[in-house]
């Protein structure tokens, strides 16, 4: 698959390869930040636009750098580039040998974790992740007695986005529903088993 | 056990006494209509026409019977203790007969339409599955992620309508999911549990 950059993102990227207007101290510090980014452990813009490293970077050519940075970077970890394609299109856009170990290295220690973000980066269901049942003895009510029929309640905890409070589904079932659910639950387990020894 | 009616019930009841087993039965099948689906005059006036009497006293006579039928049925009594509870009223065998022949026949129903009447629950109606495997999505191509799409269907009382919810998990949570369940479901043959099932009355 191949890569798709826009213009913009290339002339930024040409920037920052550009080491009279972008010294390494500097380099480093965008370098980090981006990383620090991708993998969702900073989300705060004044890190890298407020910092002391970069008080005499032009600040426009610096968020452009920024931004072509994270967007190169994600881009790349979207499509899974190995190593050699990304070093070839660094290098094509003039960085200096360094500068390409230098990023090559956080890409080698960080690919795992922003490929983890990019996937959970997007929407889905209801996510059940745990389960809690009761099993009640139901024996009578304000309007009939001697019921005494076993009932469960289950609980299920579902989880819709990172960071989210958890949500709950709750119901009730009879012994025979129990069994019922379990058995379908079980057959749709037994089923990515027998699927993978199909394939 | 027995059910004690009060006084005004009682002369309610003693009214069909007088009456054929034709009537009778007709209106026994009115009382299960009123526990089901409440009263219904039109009823009442037409079998007040029939029998020459007012549309008021057949309507005491149906709560009478109701009354006394859905007691016995909540307290579960039976054969024995239902001759008992009515024989203050000294009806001939054959009529004790056919009420206690209908209490039993319905008496399933009417604890159905009675337990509606307790709080109750989302009850568990149906499980429908499907296995997907995303490979996809905006902001990551070229991945292997599956996934289990849950519809979880489930009803509150006997006759309202099915709700619908959709939910998802994943292979490993599936598994800790059944796991789970099934040691619930092992739970209620055990040892101790049987002794307090069998031990509640």
């Amino acid at each position: 698959m191949n890569l798709n950059l826009s213009e913009d993102i290339i002339k930024g990227l040409e920037t920052l390869a550009d080491e009279k207007l972008i010294n390494d101290q500097v380099f480093n510090h965008i370098l980090d930040s981006s990383f620090k980014v991708a993998v969702k452990n900073n989300l705060d813009s004044s890190v890298i636009l407020e910092s002391a490293v970069t008080k005499d970077v032009d600040a426009i050519a610096l968020k452009q750098t920024f931004s072509s940075l994270l967007s190169f970077i994600l881009e790349t970890m979207k499509i899974n580039s190995d190593l050699n394609s990304i070093s070839g299109i660094l290098d094509d856009h003039k960085f200096s040998e360094s500068r390409i170990e230098n990023i090559l290295n956080y890409f080698k220690e960080h690919r795992v974790a922003i490929r983890k973000v990019l996937s959970i980066t997007n929407f889905h269901f209801p996510h059940i992740i745990d389960v809690n049942w009761r099993l009640d003895y139901f024996m009578k009510s304000n309007s009939v007695e001697k019921l005494n029929t076993p009932v469960y309640l289950i609980n299920l905890t579902t989880e819709q986005e990172e960071g989210v409070q958890p949500g709950k589904v709750e119901f009730a079932c009879t012994l025979d529903q129990l069994q019922d659910l379990v058995y379908k639950l079980r057959d749709a387990q037994k089923q990515i088993e027998r699927s993978a020894i199909k394939s | 056990m027995i059910i004690d009616l009060d006084i005004s019930h009682k002369q309610d009841l003693v009214f069909l006494r007088s009456q054929p087993l034709e009537v009778v039965n007709e209106f026994c099948k009115i009382a299960l209509e009123f526990i089901k689906k409440g009263s219904n005059k039109k009823l009442y006036i037409a079998a007040s026409q029939k029998l020459q009497v007012s549309p008021d006293k057949i309507e005491s006579v149906i709560n009478a019977i109701s009354y006394l039928f859905t007691e016995c049925s909540r307290f579960m009594l039976n054969e024995n203790d239902f001759n008992d509870s009515i024989s203050s009223l000294k009806y001939e065998d054959e009529l004790t007969e056919s009420l206690r022949n209908y209490y039993l026949e319905y008496r399933k129903d009417i604890r159905n339409v009675l337990q509606e009447f307790y709080p109750q629950f989302d009850h568990y109606s149906n499980l429908e599955w499907r296995l997907d495997v995303q490979i996809a999505n905006r902001s990551l191509s070229d991945t292997v992620n599956p996934i289990y799409l849950l519809k979880l269907l489930t009803k509150n009382g006997g006759s309202s309508a099915l709700k619908e919810q959709i939910l998802q998990t994943d292979p490993n949570n599936l598994k800790h999911l059944c796991n789970e369940l099934e040691s619930a479901l092992l739970e209620i043959r055990s040892y101790e549990n049987r002794i307090i099932m069998r031990n509640i009355k």
